[in-house]
């Protein structure tokens, strides 16, 4: 394994004979039946299963596996008021159902269909983490070049400018919100997962790294367990980083540029052509 | 302007557009995300639902070939207007989350 960013998968391939990188997925393998699990599925999804996390049946041996925490742990231990938190957790399910109405209707377009031939032709290739980062960045970047690269939205400098573009860092806050939904378990697998990381770079230098993202990719082409470990990679807020060669002016810049400024998540390529579509 | 500026800013609007101010930061993040998703794919979608029949084969090919380029110059040549098509799906997808999720209140 000499070039990191030529490391294959290891989900689904045959297993790396990096024993760190080879604990790192599956651990994230784990994490990412949990979030899958959680937030794909059209059913009332995590919040409930929150309350069967370790950390309540470790402190409620007898509770049935369906009931909630007694009223008085919850304010002791959390501090919120019991009807406080009965009226977010409704908030989220109906916020849930209805964003997966919306990925069902997204899913059941046939033209749907074409992209997938095109991956169908893509997957004939080896997979490599390399190549997961450059299919989400290419997502991102047609739709983010068109929406952005227009003399009458964009000021300043060039779009793949790296000035534009900023280090990239773990979301606390997303950790956070998976450490509730999947309790103890998850935090010592995230720090276990974040240790590894470090000693990737401490191995192979700080400018190398390793990315599993494009879940928006799975499920625009149905390719799930493909690129499984990138749903949990990106839910986890970016946990991995691909470098992509090339410097400002090359495609491999562009692209990389691309994935670091529009696709840190989904939600933040949104949050910046919505900025730049209805700025006020 | 800058970019974390302009995502901050979108954020911002995202999350009064949708009502999530009262929602704790970890669950509005996880909701954002998966919006965002959604949105993204609408927006996809929609772009490609514009190009010719026959160019969508191109353009998955360019897609599995990672050609940004002629992926994009596709999009460019297609659809002119594309900038009006990502704004109106951007509008149309926000629209129809608060409709599912008012749907979704009626029914509990």
């Amino acid at each position: 394994m000499n070039n990191p960013e030529d490391m294959r998968t290891g989900s689904r391939f045959e297993v790396n004979d990096d024993p760190i990188l080879n604990q790192m997925m599956a651990e994230v393998a784990e994490i990412k039946s949990l979030l899958f699990n959680r937030i794909s599925s059209g059913q009332v999804m995590g919040i409930p299963q929150a309350w069967n996390a370790p950390i309540w049946q470790q402190a409620f041996p007898q509770q049935s596996q369906t009931q909630a925490p007694p009223q008085e742990f919850g304010q002791q231990q959390l501090g919120y008021e019991p009807q406080a938190v009965e009226r977010v957790l409704a908030e989220n399910r109906e916020i849930k159902a209805a964003l997966a109405r919306q990925q069902a209707w997204i899913d059941s377009q046939p033209i749907r269909k074409h992209i997938s031939e095109g991956l169908a032709m893509y997957d004939k290739q080896p997979l490599t983490w390399r190549r997961i980062g450059r299919r989400a960045a290419l997502a991102a970047g047609a739709i983010a070049f068109t929406a952005l690269a227009t003399p009458a939205i964009m000021s300043g400098p060039p779009f793949w400018t790296l000035a534009w573009f900023l280090p990239k860092t773990i979301a606390a806050s997303a950790i956070a919100g998976l450490t509730a939904a999947a309790g103890v378990q998850t935090v010592r697998i995230l720090q276990r997962v974040r240790d590894g990381s470090k000693m990737l770079r401490e191995k192979y230098g700080n400018d190398v790294i390793i990315e599993g993202r494009s879940w928006t990719l799975r499920k625009m082409t149905g390719k799930g367990a493909l690129l499984g470990i990138s749903a949990a990679g990106l839910l986890l807020g970016g946990l991995f980083e691909t470098v992509l060669p090339g410097a400002s002016g090359t495609v491999g810049g562009a692209i990389r540029g691309v994935r670091d400024t529009v696709w840190d998540t989904s939600a933040d390529a949104i949050s910046s052509l919505w900025a730049k579509v209805f700025a006020r | 302007m800058d970019p974390q500026q302009m995502m901050k800013e979108g954020r911002a609007m995202l999350i009064a557009e949708l009502g999530l101010q009262n929602m704790a930061e970890e669950d509005r993040q996880i909701i954002l995300d998966e919006i965002g998703s959604v949105l993204f794919e609408r927006v996809m979608l929609k772009l490609i639902s514009l190009l010719p029949e026959v160019e969508r084969d191109v353009f998955g090919q360019h897609f599995a070939n990672q050609n940004i380029d002629e992926m994009q110059a596709l999009i460019q040549k297609h659809i002119p207007d594309s900038q009006a098509v990502i704004k109106s799906e951007l509008r149309q997808g926000i629209e129809e989350h608060k409709r599912l999720v008012a749907e979704e209140v009626a029914k509990a």
